[in-house]
């Protein structure tokens, strides 16, 4: 059975719920997910001819490519390692041409597209091995590219190869709008995510929590395997939220998370010796709020997905961003958007507009934060929402990490964003505040 | 069918005008009370207010706000109407520059616009009794207070607390209260002035801590003036508190960070 920890929010059980955040809107409520999951059983194949690694989805990633434009990747083929962590490589989940290769500011990635794609020659098959090592399973995942699958806390970045975590969170839930029970990706695939959790436990010597819906046990107990109940309104679905309530991060402390499908893709992949790139997604219509799930691979033009030109995000219609590319960590794709975050209309109009030297207004100013009750319960429990935003948005980072930023990464910002009323964007303002302490430590 | 809550926002001018259209009711009523001169001081302050407003909007190169609309709309209903005017303007002028605009305006300082204004009023002209109630007044706050509870820009927990620690000092002293006056005081007092979302504490604990303050102080003051709780009572209460909330949500923080240091490292299932 699933482990029920007490509502350690509170200081008692709650229910079948760690603790409860905020009821998000009609579609986040855990009963209708579950209509939705009923509804949803069914899942097409959407093949794509375009995609694209994206550098945001690589926090932290120097990128070093191994290929050059206008070359033809094989399936599987590595197409970037990291300069600082050379073992750690993004390989190609379909075959294709490289389009282009496009970088960011101070040589960070773009992204690196791919077009012409070819599911045909599936990637090679890995030999297969009997009894998995500690070593030879790290050196698979950094060879196959399901390394940078494993994010860390603190940093929310992909780890370092030599390092051994504290612990390991496999995320099976999904608490952001609109959005499907994971228990739906798993459901043809229960062998291999239940393979994949065994295999992960070989790279700690600490706990591996499986945060999963209520419902039936996803994995067996071990004494280092948990079965972890996260049942509550948004953010409990959140990895950090998860963490910050099992095993919070302690001085020199790593911890690692990975979704609930890249862990049945590890387990596949030492199974069978195949590595499947698909990934399921939701595709959410924000205007009608239904949703259809799609299999596909990450990276994937939306456009062709969705067969459509419109704006559309990667990722709900909360945490998600405006994106021609299927983000790697995004569940949901979200159609139908209006303007997620209206900062034109927030902006007060000037009165007095003759009497202002030019440019002044265009300055952007992010407004006041009022301490409405609209921000209370949007980040994980034992973390302050409002002297957390007073201090990353005066750029004290000092106190920010004192009071929780080592925590949290950009995805668990989104909610506070949505609410508060300066309109500043607090996922990148952490973003900052990450890189600063990263570069001290 | 409605709307995901993930599109709407506050933003600073949608909050303010909320307030504004809370204390509307009240307002009618006071001019009900009073008469038209209400008008009168009611312009006054919103001349002084919006004016300084706009002189540091310039100064600053910033839009401006209309919040010193609310601050104004609290003057005109708190403020005696045999009041002479250049009092209004004057006490308006120190209450918005000194306790908003210095700061950076509304959201940026610690104190409520209008508290510091009606200190300011009460300090330098003495005998001036604020918010003469009678029950219709103390009845038009209801809706405001309920409908500013409900939306969540007047936090409750201090409200809860203030209202249970006046009551635990008025039982201890075992006086009786009059209760049109007090009503009045109280609930408008508390709903507008105190669970202002910028003069309180932002953290959950020092709400609790902030609200049983305001109380206790509202007990403690109200001790000499009879059986009413008078406005004048709540309002440095008020003041006074708000300028501790900020110590207030500093203790909470150096709390949290400790109990959150000592929870780090281990697992807790």
């Amino acid at each position: 059975m699933p482990q029920v920890a007490e509502n350690l929010n509170g200081g008692r059980r709650a229910g079948d719920s760690f603790y409860t955040g905020q009821e998000l809107s009609d579609g986040a409520k855990p009963r209708n997910r579950q209509r939705v999951v009923e509804h949803m059983r069914a899942i097409t194949d959407r093949s794509v001819t375009t995609y694209a690694i994206v550098g945001a989805d690589y926090q932290g990633l120097r990128p070093a490519p191994k290929v050059a434009v206008g070359d033809t990747v094989r399936a599987g083929q590595v197409l970037l390692t990291d300069r600082t962590h050379p073992r750690v490589a993004i390989v190609a989940p379909m075959a294709g041409k490289v389009a282009s290769i496009d970088y960011g500011p101070r040589r960070t990635l773009s992204a690196l597209v791919i077009d012409g794609a070819t599911s045909v020659n599936a990637p090679p098959p890995v030999e297969k091995r009997e009894k998995m090592t500690r070593e030879s399973l790290r050196g698979t995942l950094l060879a196959q590219g399901l390394w940078p699958a494993l994010r860390t806390r603190p940093f929310g970045r992909f780890p370092d190869p030599d390092r051994v975590p504290n612990a390991i969170f496999v995320t099976a839930t999904d608490s952001e709008p609109l959005a499907p029970d994971p228990r739906a990706y798993l459901a043809s695939r229960e062998q291999a995510f239940r393979a994949g959790v065994a295999l992960l436990a070989l790279l700690t010597d600490g706990p591996v929590y499986v945060c999963q819906s209520a419902g039936a046990a996803l994995v067996e107990e071990t004494p280092r395997i948990r079965n972890v109940v996260f049942d509550g309104a948004h953010p409990a679905g959140l990895a950090s939220a998860q963490i910050e309530t099992l095993y919070p991060v302690g001085l020199g402390q790593e911890v690692w998370t990975i979704d609930c499908q890249d862990t049945a893709a590890v387990g596949q992949l030492i199974e069978t010796g195949y590595f499947d790139p698909a990934r399921i997604v939701a595709v959410t219509n924000a205007q009608t709020q239904q949703s259809e799930l799609i299999r596909t691979i990450p990276g994937a033009s939306l456009r062709e997905l969705a067969g459509s030109t419109d704006q559309m995000m990667s990722g709900s219609q909360l945490a998600g961003r405006k994106a021609n590319w299927l983000g790697r960590f995004h569940r949901q794709i979200t159609t139908g958007v209006a303007d997620a975050h209206p900062s034109g209309s927030a902006r007060a109009r000037p009165l007095f507009s003759a009497l202002m030297k030019p440019g002044g207004q265009q300055r952007n100013l992010p407004h006041a934060i009022i301490p409405t009750s609209a921000l209370e319960r949007t980040l994980p429990p034992h973390i302050l929402p409002v002297p957390l935003m007073r201090a990353l948005s005066i750029g004290d980072t000092e106190t920010a990490a004192r009071l929780g930023a080592l925590s949290l990464i950009e995805e668990d910002m989104a909610l506070l964003t949505s609410r508060c009323t300066s309109g500043a964007d607090y996922g990148s303002l952490l973003r900052h505040a990450l890189d600063d302490l990263e570069g001290e430590a | 069918m409605t709307p995901p809550l993930v599109h709407f926002r506050w933003t600073p001018a949608n909050v303010s005008v909320t307030q504004t259209a809370a204390m509307l009711p009240v307002l009618i009523a006071v001019w009900a009370a009073h008469g038209p001169a209400v008008l009168a001081t009611l312009g006054v302050a919103v001349v002084a207010a919006l004016a300084w407003e706009g002189v540091f909007a310039l100064i600053r190169q910033r839009p401006v706000t209309a919040h010193g609309l609310t601050t104004a709309l609290i003057i005109a209903i708190m403020a005696p109407v045999s009041l002479p005017l250049w009092q209004i303007a004057v006490a308006v002028s120190l209450g918005v520059v000194l306790g908003e605009l210095i700061f950076g305006g509304r959201g940026f300082g610690f104190l409520n616009a209008g508290v510091a204004a009606l200190a300011f009023l009460v300090f330098s002209f003495p005998g001036v009794a604020l918010l003469q109630a009678n029950f219709w007044v103390a009845a038009a706050t209801v809706p405001g207070a309920v409908l500013l509870l409900a939306v969540g820009l007047a936090p409750w927990r201090p409200f809860v607390v203030a209202i249970l620690s006046v009551a635990a000092v008025k039982l201890l002293s075992g006086e009786a209260i009059t209760l049109t006056d007090t009503g009045a005081a109280l609930l408008f007092g508390l709903v507008f002035l105190a669970c202002d979302p910028v003069g309180g504490a932002a953290t959950r604990a020092g709400q609790w801590l902030y609200g049983a303050l305001v109380g206790g102080l509202i007990g403690l003051f109200a001790a000499d003036t009879g059986p009413a709780i008078t406005a004048n009572a709540v309002v440095f209460a008020v003041l006074l508190a708000s300028i501790f909330a900020p110590l207030l949500d500093y203790l909470v923080v150096e709390v949290n960070v400790r109990r959150r240091r000592n929870r780090a490292g281990r697992a807790h299932v």
